[in-house]
Formats: structure tokens, sequence, C-alpha cells
């Protein structure tokens, strides 16, 4: 559909917003639009979608690879002094220190990344979103609480709280009496605990503005309820806002749990992570360099496509940018 | 404006006291092993435990326990002492201290140098072939993982391991005191790598601020008044675009000086950031909290002088 042309005839029916030279496209439609017109965002989109089709299907991949699961140990890849065989045929990226296979473990090692990178953001985004609503709208004391909260949180360097929680959490037995299990449930404690802050902040200030405006007296004088209003008036408003930040934080998610799984204290050390591996390969990167270099290689790959597709959806949701 | 400052002054009072309380809870209350256990050491007798627990005083209320650690942290500055090694947590914070310093500035200074120019090129040159490749770099440099960046670095430049010996490596760190020439050496590749990631956000965040400030009416006024288009860029637009990266570098500098931990494991320099990461292979509490409540120190003073500096450049702040 051209835009800057009057296509009134071939509007589709029942569009909300009236933008684009007057076609009637929902805000839905308008953002696609934009973003389909963002080649490095489409090829970026693309990247993301064979990532989680790659983390899906795993298994079937390697197979069809002909590749050893991911903790398969090959004795033959090592030679006499234990010393582990670099690329070939058999072993694309070369094997490790136990003569596992580095593509498999890197193939397997985007489930990690991608689980906490969208679970993690995803989660975080829904506290930080529902505080947020709740503190801009009562306001009082539940907001000043919440700001405290925000602003001590925000005084912890990210990685280093991160390091704290997940190693309070990883000695002995769980922290909180047990309840929180070292591995994956540290790491989504972690990734939730640094990641609403900022969310929370920014959703409390957009509620503050939203709140005065002419809809919500509107919803009110009708006699909706405060649930109402805030779940079907201002909730909606929030989702340009909600989406950019989440495309933001996914990759700064991805590597801090790489960062976390790096320095020891991420998913548990059985589980390929594409940071343990990058650790486990440090004692030895000066003559074993792929097993080093091919997992960075993916993350790197990884982050980058988010990074973009999130400049893109910045774009598509924000027109007045100007890149 | 003192009002201002004072009231500021005093929130960052109250923000350290509640991450005292905050460490606290996450170190001495939420691990479930016992403290005397680890102070004690393996295979302790049931005599010398009684002893440790009376010494740290677990058997008193939790809140006495806090009240007699926040009292030692304000009045004396004492932080306890290790339990691996049994020295003052803050003479080990003041040993490492210079070495954090020392690599959290000199990176600065290198990604201040590289992002300037490549932001103001970039903005002022949009669309060109130049600016897709600098952006281009930029988004490389921002999404490569610091720790991967530095192990490909000393793979490459290593002079030890390096396939093109050209810096010193990994372990060669030696203080500023004991020979200035080495100090410099053993921290070019350390300050190359750590700058890297933040010169491409800097990079992308002048090029986008300069961008919009370029666009405004003042920066038309200007050019209509036929001054050079340099003198426009440099007074009119970086003057104005630069704002914003200053708040960042407040930001990141607070962050940096409570430790790069990253940077520091990877070319194993004894700064902060070592220390807290060592203390957490051994469990070692009470140095851990000592780093976080260093860290979270450095980051309330310098978000203060951050708004502290904003007051005195902008009016309007101070009544917000």
């Amino acid at each position: 559909m051209s835009v800057g042309v009057p296509d009134l005839l071939g509007a589709p029916p029942g569009g909300a917003g009236l933008e684009g030279g007057g076609s009637a496209r929902t805000p839905a439609q308008l953002f696609w639009a934009r973003l389909r017109r963002d080649r490095a965002a489409m090829v970026a989109l693309a990247v993301v979608a064979l990532l989680v089709l790659a983390a899906l299907l795993a298994p079937l991949l390697v197979s069809v690879l002909g590749l050893p699961g991911p903790d398969a140990r090959d004795p033959d890849a090592l030679d006499a002094f234990g010393t582990p065989a670099g690329p070939s045929a058999a072993h694309p990226f070369g094997v490790d220190d136990f003569g596992r296979d580095v593509l498999s473990r890197t193939i397997y090692g985007a489930r990690v990344s991608l689980l906490i990178g969208i679970v993690g953001t995803a989660l975080a985004v829904v506290l930080g979103v529902a505080l947020g609503l709740v503190a801009g709208w009562y306001r009082g004391w539940l907001d000043t609480l919440l700001q405290g909260l925000v602003d001590v949180m925000l005084s912890f360097p990210v990685l280093l709280l991160g390091l704290g929680i997940a190693s309070a959490c990883t000695f002995g037995e769980g922290c909180a009496g047990g309840l929180i299990q070292p591995g994956l449930r540290t790491v989504l404690l972690v990734v939730v605990a640094v990641g609403w802050t900022v969310v929370a902040r920014v959703v409390r200030g957009q509620v503050l503005a939203l709140r005065e405006r002419e809809f919500v007296d509107a919803a009110r004088a009708s006699g909706a309820s405060d649930r109402r209003i805030l779940i079907g008036e201002i909730l909606p408003n929030l989702l340009p806002t909600v989406i950019v930040y989440s495309s933001v934080m996914i990759p700064q998610t991805i590597l801090l749990e790489a960062a976390l799984s790096f320095l020891g204290v991420g998913v548990s050390p059985s589980t390929p992570s594409w940071g343990s591996m990058i650790a486990d390969a440090a004692p030895n990167f000066d003559t074993q360099w792929w097993y080093m270099l091919f997992p960075g290689l993916a993350l790197l790959v990884t982050v980058m496509a988010f990074n973009v597709l999130g400049d893109g959806v910045q774009d598509a949701l924000d027109p007045t940018t100007r890149r | 404006m003192m009002r201002y400052v004072a009231r500021r002054l005093l929130w960052g009072a109250a923000l350290l006291l509640l991450v005292c309380a905050l460490t606290f809870v996450l170190f001495f209350l939420l691990p479930s092993g016992d403290p005397a256990a680890l102070r004690a050491g393996r295979d302790a007798s049931p005599e010398t435990l009684a002893r440790v627990r009376e010494q740290l005083r677990l058997d008193e209320p939790v809140w006495v326990q806090f009240w007699t650690y926040v009292k030692g942290v304000v009045l004396h500055f004492d932080l306890g002492y290790s339990y691996y090694s049994s020295a003052p947590v803050s003479t080990l914070l003041w040993d490492r201290l210079p070495a954090t310093i020392a690599l959290a500035l000199g990176a600065a200074v290198v990604w201040l140098a590289i992002a300037t120019p490549i932001g103001i090129l970039s903005a002022l040159r949009r669309r060109s072939w130049l600016d897709r490749v600098f952006m281009g770099g930029a988004l490389i440099a921002i999404s490569a993982p610091v720790y991967w960046v530095g192990l490909l670095a000393l793979y490459l430049f290593a002079d030890d391991i390096g396939r093109f010996p050209l810096l010193p490596g990994a372990n060669s760190y030696v203080p500023l005191t004991d020979d200035p020439g080495a100090w410099f050496g053993s921290l070019l590749l350390p300050w190359l790598v750590l700058a890297g990631a933040f010169a491409g956000i800097y990079a992308r965040l002048l090029r986008t601020s300069l961008t919009e400030t370029m666009s405004q009416d003042f920066v038309r006024t200007a050019r209509a008044k036929g001054i050079s288009e340099s003198r426009v860029v440099v007074r009119h637009g970086v003057r104005v675009a630069i704002t914003p990266v200053v708040t960042l570098l407040g930001v990141d500098l607070g962050v940096l000086l409570g430790g790069a931990l990253l940077t520091e494991a990877v070319f194993n320099i004894p700064g902060i950031g070592r220390l807290g990461l060592d203390a957490i292979v051994y469990a070692d509490f009470p140095v851990i909290q000592g780093t976080v409540l260093l860290a979270a120190l450095f980051v309330v003073l310098a978000n203060l002088v951050v708004d502290v500096v904003y007051a005195f450049l902008d009016p309007r702040v101070r009544y917000a």
C-alpha cells in the first residue's frame, strides 16, 4: 500500500488510527509497514527467527548435521596427552577438553541464551509495568516507596548485584531457605531483579502523564473501575514504550546471562551455555582457539541481531527519529 | 541552590544506608550456609565455632547485628574481616583501588577519543558510506561480550602467546609507583578492550544527539549569521549535543570505579573487581559486601555529581 496517497477505497474496514495520508490502518499495521521497509531490521528478524528455530529444534538439527550430542564424548578426538583436536570434517568447530563436539554444544547453547533473554526480559517487563502502573496511578506512599526502591536497586552496578544474588543463591543449599535453587531459576531471579527497575520508572512517568488525559476522565465519568481504566485505557497506551524497552533489554539480558555463566554462577555447568563454554575455553585458549572463538561468535551474532531489530522497532514505533 | 545540593546529599546518604541494609540481607540472611562455619574454616571444633559465633555477634538479634555493622562502617570505615585471609576488608579495598581507578579512567580517555570524532563525523555525514562503516563497527562493538574480545585480543596481540606479539598480555600489571613505563604498557590492551564497547555506545549516542541538535532553529540562525560551518558545528552543535554524553560518562565512570569485573578477570588485573570475584569463589561474604558497598558509593557519588553539575548549568532542574 502506498503511503502518502489517499487510499480510502482500499482501506481495510475497521481500521482505528487515521495516519499515513488518510488510509485507515491499525497501529499494529502501521508499525509492521514501517518495520518492513527497514532492510537491516528484516535481516535481523530473519536471523532471530532462525536462531529460535535452531534452539527449539536443536536435537533434530544436530542429528541432521550428523553431529554427536552435546554431551557425547569422543575419545578419538583427543590425542594421547588429552589435547583436543581442532576443526575437522567430523567436528566442524573442533572438540573441547572432554572430546565433546563444539558445534553441537554451540547449537544447544542457543537454548539457554534465548530462554533467559526472552523469558527473563518478559518477566522483568511484566513486573516493571505492574509496579509502574500501580505507583503512577495511586501515587502517595506507595509511589514514594517504589521510587526509593528503584533508586536503591540502580545504585548497584548490574553485574555486581547479579553476581551477589547469584553467589548468595549458588553456595550452600540455595537461598531464602532453599526456595531459590542454583541454576536457571537463580539466573532468572537475577535478570528480573536488575531488569524491572528502569521499566517501572519509565512506566510510572508515562502513567502520571496519561492519567490527566481526557480519555481517562471520560472513562471515569462513564463509571469504569480503576482496574478497568488501568487495563483497558492506560495499558494499551503504554504498549509502544513497553515494546521499545523490551527490545532493548533482550540483548542486554542475553549478555548478562553469558557474563554470569562466564563467571561461574550461571546455569548449571552441565548445560551448554555460550558464556560457560568461553569460560571453559579460557585456560587453554592460546592453543585451542576454536573452543573460545565459536561460542563467542554465536553470542556476537545473536546479540547483534537483537540490537539491530531493537533499533528497527524503535524507529518503526517513533517515526520522528531520524537515522 | 544550596538547598537543592543539601537535599541531594541527604538522599545520597539515605540511599547508601538502604544499600547497606540490602547487602546485609543479601549476604548474611539469604545464604543458607552458617557464617561462623565459613569464618572458622574446615573441620572446626564446636568450641571454635562457638567462639567465632560470639566474635561475629551471631547470637544477637538480626537488627542488633545490622546496627553494629552500620555503626562500624559509618564511624570507623570498618567493613569487617575477610573470612578467607582474615585481613580487614577496608585494607583489601584500599590496596586494590589504584589498579581499578587507572583502568577506568584510562579506558574513559580512550573511548572518548575514539567516539567523539566518529560520532561527530557520522552525524554530519549521515547515510554516507563513512557513517555506515562507523555505525556498523559501533554495532559490533556494543554487541560483543567484553571478556571474549579480551581473550581474542590476548590471542592476537599479547607478547607472550599472541600471534602478533605487540603488547604486554595478561598478568603483566605492575603498580604505577614501581615502574611507570611497564604500568602504562601493561594497561594498554585492557584499556583498548574495555573502551571498545563504550566507544560504540558513545559514538551512537553522540551521533543521535548531534543530528537532532543540528536540525534546530538556533543552528539555522548561527548559519544565517554567516559563521563558518566548522564553528557552527563545534560552538553551537557539539556544545549542546554533548549534554547526554556527559551524563552517561558520569554514570559509567561510577559503575567502572566499582570494579571492571570482566576486564579485570580476563587480564588478571588486581583491582576491586578481581577482589570481588575471588571473594565469590571463596564465599567470602564480608569482602563481597565491601566491594558491593564501595561500588554503590561510587554510583551514588557519580549521580550526585551529575545532578549538581546539571543544577549549576540549568536553573530549571533545581525546582523540579
